[in-house]
């Protein structure tokens, strides 16, 4: 499912700290960007290679600030991707393409109070998060751990949003929040949420398990899997068209780029529209949509080109 | 392009509503094919063709005026139409911002929005309202957001609350609806607030359309048509006001079922809001007469089709048993038997 | 336990204790022995709040009050009103972690639901259990109001007096099931109520 995108220009890089490197985005069109919402994320498109890397990030800027969006990146040594580009390769003046805001941790507006958790640069949606709630004068206190106090990057932006209910954790003065008693004796309707490396989030959620908390009450950031995948071959046996379907198109686009008429209409995996007949498939299909039935997965005659994908050799399909 | 409104037609009392050829023309007709069955017809809500309904986000006809004023009256009477929960309240300011910048943007000659900072002017000129307000402050509108900005936009509306992988039908303005209250049905989850409907639920319908909408994006808007028949030119067939129209379901005679016997097809559409990460659902409704469907065959032998093979239940729900073998009677002299290829075009 | 021909018609489960919790408010408005000697007699870890609705005149002992676990603090209460106080005081001191069970006829149930609503807690917090009479609450779509302690099809309705009909659709926000005019489309068109709700 290709995104809405925007064009930006990367206006401003601040170091904020060793290998944590924040950038202000501008659309080149002029326009301001839409408003969001807290825990929202984009998509950006870098430059690496032949095809597009697209990496999330969420947004941390103050959404009335309609001319700029803000998001901050943390190097990721082990990783070839992204991050490495930005740190590296980005330079000011330099446009990229850029997704429209999704929301995938979003606040509980019914909830009485929130407790906010960061860990490291998962501050990113935890601070605009707070920034919601210090608008909507709700009841909630942020915990934010990092490093070393170098690391503390927005502690300030978090100070002035949240006075005195900010708490900070120094990995290396040995602070470390002990998620037991930070989620123990809490009055009901509270609300959990956590954004930080896997360890911490794993053991936060434990810790709510096992003092009672239920998981409609427990949330934590999780980005959407990559819509794209291994690229595969198609033949189709109708227009005899054979083609490889590369991993950042769908099936569904990759027919349509040979020109061929294919149905669809959500282009979502629900509707159910472009339903296409499977006549052999060397290899198994990956079905990532909402429609088939498990029987009709499992008879592997059918699939919907928008979102499902195959793994393996050549997928033959009537059209 | 200005409209030419009909201030002063009715939807109540001598029910004087009339469509021009024009209105007729642009009708939503919903059926591609001569079966009807329950689907999850949902597409982008794209900018379609001039002049269709689909022209524009929020589509304004020749009936705007009217259908405001019909809506006023039946607040009047009852305002429990109008309801939102505590925490809608970034929603309803969500939904006047889409409404305000979409009548602005798509009818320049009617409204006008000038923004200086929070401090907005609002100009809708068929209504003759001017209003500057600062944006996020309820205080400074007669009314809260949501109701100020739905009392001067065609269609009905709901503003759903997204938690726990649910959609919740958390506010909403509901005067022309296809008998569902809003004051029962405010707070229910996606399931219950759609528990009624028979058969769709057996399909899986709202279970695949839940999952899609959980995912819709902002600014790509999704719509889809659905549609009832109502008798007379009525917009307010709510519960609540049954007794006042239920009987007009007993009055259908061969001889006025030309007039009486109103096909209703609703334009629903989904936006995502973006500072409440909610989703106003829009239901826009069109109403035509039998008379004025049948002024294009096709659409009568259509509807002939669609209604004569329709499963009972959903006749039932509908609320059509009483009067579907008297309109079927009827539209059954437009019907010739001749293969219609798909589609909803009226020619 | 049938599936509902009408989806926001509630499905109530087999009442057991949700081990997962570590605190427990039982609220019961009806007397049933076998269930409460299975309850009581395997209690969960932490501590049991019970809330009982018992009848106005001193009767016997409800079976609710037998067989306590130690873990359990005991609250005998004479009207709903009064029960639903309570379950307000219980839920205002009440922590994260706490599991509610509400059990009894579906109009105490829904009132008390309610309650914790106003409280933030989300539905996988709440256990429904339906006991004793099945009579629904009736909210009449054209008066708005509730007739209580509904045993037939179709009801007068107790505020404006028009003959309901009693729909399966059920609004968890009123805690009643829709009622609207069975006569609307043919006045004086009534069929005789029959008792299906004992």
């Amino acid at each position: 499912m290709s995104s809405a995108s925007l064009n930006v220009e990367i206006r401003r890089i601040r170091e904020l700290a060793p290998g944590i490197r924040e950038f202000s985005l501008s659309r080149t069109d002029g326009e301001d960007f839409p408003v969001y919402s807290g825990g929202s994320h984009i998509v950006l498109s870098l430059p690496l290679g032949e095809r597009p890397h697209r990496n999330p990030y969420s947004l941390l800027g103050d959404p009335t600030v309609r001319d700029t969006w803000r998001v901050a990146v943390r190097k990721q040594e082990e990783s070839r991707g992204g991050s490495r580009w930005l740190h590296e390769q980005a330079r000011e003046g330099m446009r990229i393409d850029i997704s429209a805001p999704v929301n995938l941790f979003p606040l509980i507006r019914t909830g009485r109070r929130h407790i906010l958790v960061a860990g490291g640069i998962g501050i990113t949606p935890i601070l605009s998060q707070a920034r919601e709630l210090a608008r909507l004068g709700a009841d909630f206190e942020v915990h934010y751990a990092y490093r070393g106090p170098e690391y503390g990057v927005f502690s300030d932006e978090l100070e002035a949003l949240a006075p005195g209910r900010v708490h900070h954790y120094v990995q290396s003065r040995r602070e470390q929040i002990e998620f037991g008693s930070l989620l123990a004796g809490r009055p009901l309707g509270t609300h959990f949420y956590i954004c930080g490396p896997a360890g911490m989030v794993a053991a936060s959620m434990n810790a709510g398990k096992s003092l009672g908390w239920p998981e409609s009450h427990l949330h934590s950031e999780q980005f959407l899997a990559p819509t794209g995948g291994e690229p595969f071959d198609v033949k189709l046996a109708l227009s005899g068209k054979a083609f490889t379907v590369p991993s950042d198109l769908s099936l569904l686009e990759a027919i349509e780029q040979q020109g061929v008429d294919a149905p669809y209409l959500c282009r979502g995996g629900a509707c159910g529209q472009c339903e296409l007949e499977v006549l052999g498939a060397e290899g198994e299909l990956i079905h990532h949509d909402l429609y088939l039935s498990a029987d009709e997965r499992a008879s592997g005659k059918k699939i919907m080109p928008c979102v499902s994908r195959l793994k393996g050799g050549c997928l033959t399909l009537n059209l | 392009m200005s409209i030419a409104f009909k201030p002063d037609e009715t939807f109540r009392g001598d029910y004087t509503y009339r469509n021009s050829p024009a209105a007729i023309r642009r009708f939503p007709f919903p059926f591609h094919q001569d079966q009807y069955m329950y689907s999850v017809n949902m597409e982008p809500h794209t900018k379609g063709p001039a002049g269709s309904v689909f022209e524009n986000a929020f589509d304004i006809d020749e009936h705007y005026i009217a259908e405001m004023r019909d809506r006023a009256i039946t607040l009047e009477r009852d305002p429990g139409r109008c309801v939102s929960l505590p925490h809608m309240m970034d929603a309803e300011w969500d939904t006047l911002e889409l409404i305000m910048e979409s009548l602005s943007r798509d009818y320049p000659d009617m409204f006008t929005l000038a923004k200086d900072g929070a401090r907005w002017s609002w100009i809708n000129r068929p209504l003759g309202i001017e209003q500057t307000f600062t944006f996020g402050d309820a205080a400074t509108l007669p009314c809260p957001p949501f109701e100020y900005i739905t009392r001067q936009c065609q269609g009905d509306f709901v503003i759903m609350d997204q938690r726990d992988n649910d959609l919740f039908a958390d506010a909403g303005m509901i005067t022309s609806q296809a008998d569902w209250s809003l004051m029962f049905d405010a707070g229910m989850s996606f399931m219950e607030w759609h528990g009624p409907v028979p058969l769709a639920h057996e399909l899986g319908v709202f279970e695949r359309a839940l999952k899609y909408l959980l995912m819709l994006q902002q600014g790509r808007p999704v719509r889809r048509l659905n549609w009832t028949m109502t008798i007379n030119p009525r917009l307010d067939t709510s519960p609540e006001t049954y007794p006042e129209w239920g009987p007009d379901r007993a009055s259908v005679t061969p001889d006025n079922v030309g007039d009486k016997v109103h096909l209703r097809v609703e334009l629903q559409a989904l936006f995502r809001l973006p500072r409440s990460n909610g989703m106003l659902f829009s239901i826009r409704g069109y109403l035509a007469s039998m008379n004025e469907l049948a002024t294009y065959p096709r659409w009568a032998k259509r509807l002939h089709r669609v209604l004569s093979t329709l499963p009972n239940e959903l006749a039932e729900y509908k609320g059509l048993v009483r009067y579907k073998p008297t309109t079927l009677e009827w539209l059954s002299k437009f019907d010739d038997g001749e293969v219609l290829p798909a589609g909803t075009q009226p020619e | 336990m049938s599936t509902p021909a009408i989806k926001s018609q509630p499905v109530y489960a087999e009442l057991e204790w949700d081990r997962a919790g570590t605190h427990h408010i039982l609220f019961v408005a009806a007397e049933d022995a076998a269930l409460a000697q299975r309850l009581l007699s395997n209690p969960p870890a932490g501590t049991i709040t019970l809330i009982h609705l018992g009848s106005a005149s001193a009767e016997a002992r409800s079976c609710w009050s037998q067989g306590l676990p130690d873990s359990a603090l005991y609250l005998e209460t004479h009207s709903l009103a009064e029960a639903l106080e309570v379950l307000r005081d219980a839920l205002y001191v009440a922590q994260m972690g706490t599991r509610i069970y509400l059990a009894g006829p579906e109009d105490a149930v829904w009132q008390a639901s309610r309650v914790a609503d106003g409280f933030g807690v989300g539905r996988d917090e709440v256990r429904y259990a339906q006991l004793g009479s099945k009579a629904r609450p009736v909210f009449c779509v054209h008066c708005r109001t509730i007739t209580r302690g509904v045993h037939t099809n179709i009801v007068s309705c107790s505020g404006c007096g028009r003959s309901l009909f009693v729909r399966d659709h059920f609004s968890r926000r009123l805690g009643a099931y829709m009622g609207f005019q069975i006569d609307a489309e043919v006045p004086g068109e009534v069929p005789a109520a029959e008792v299906v709700y004992p």
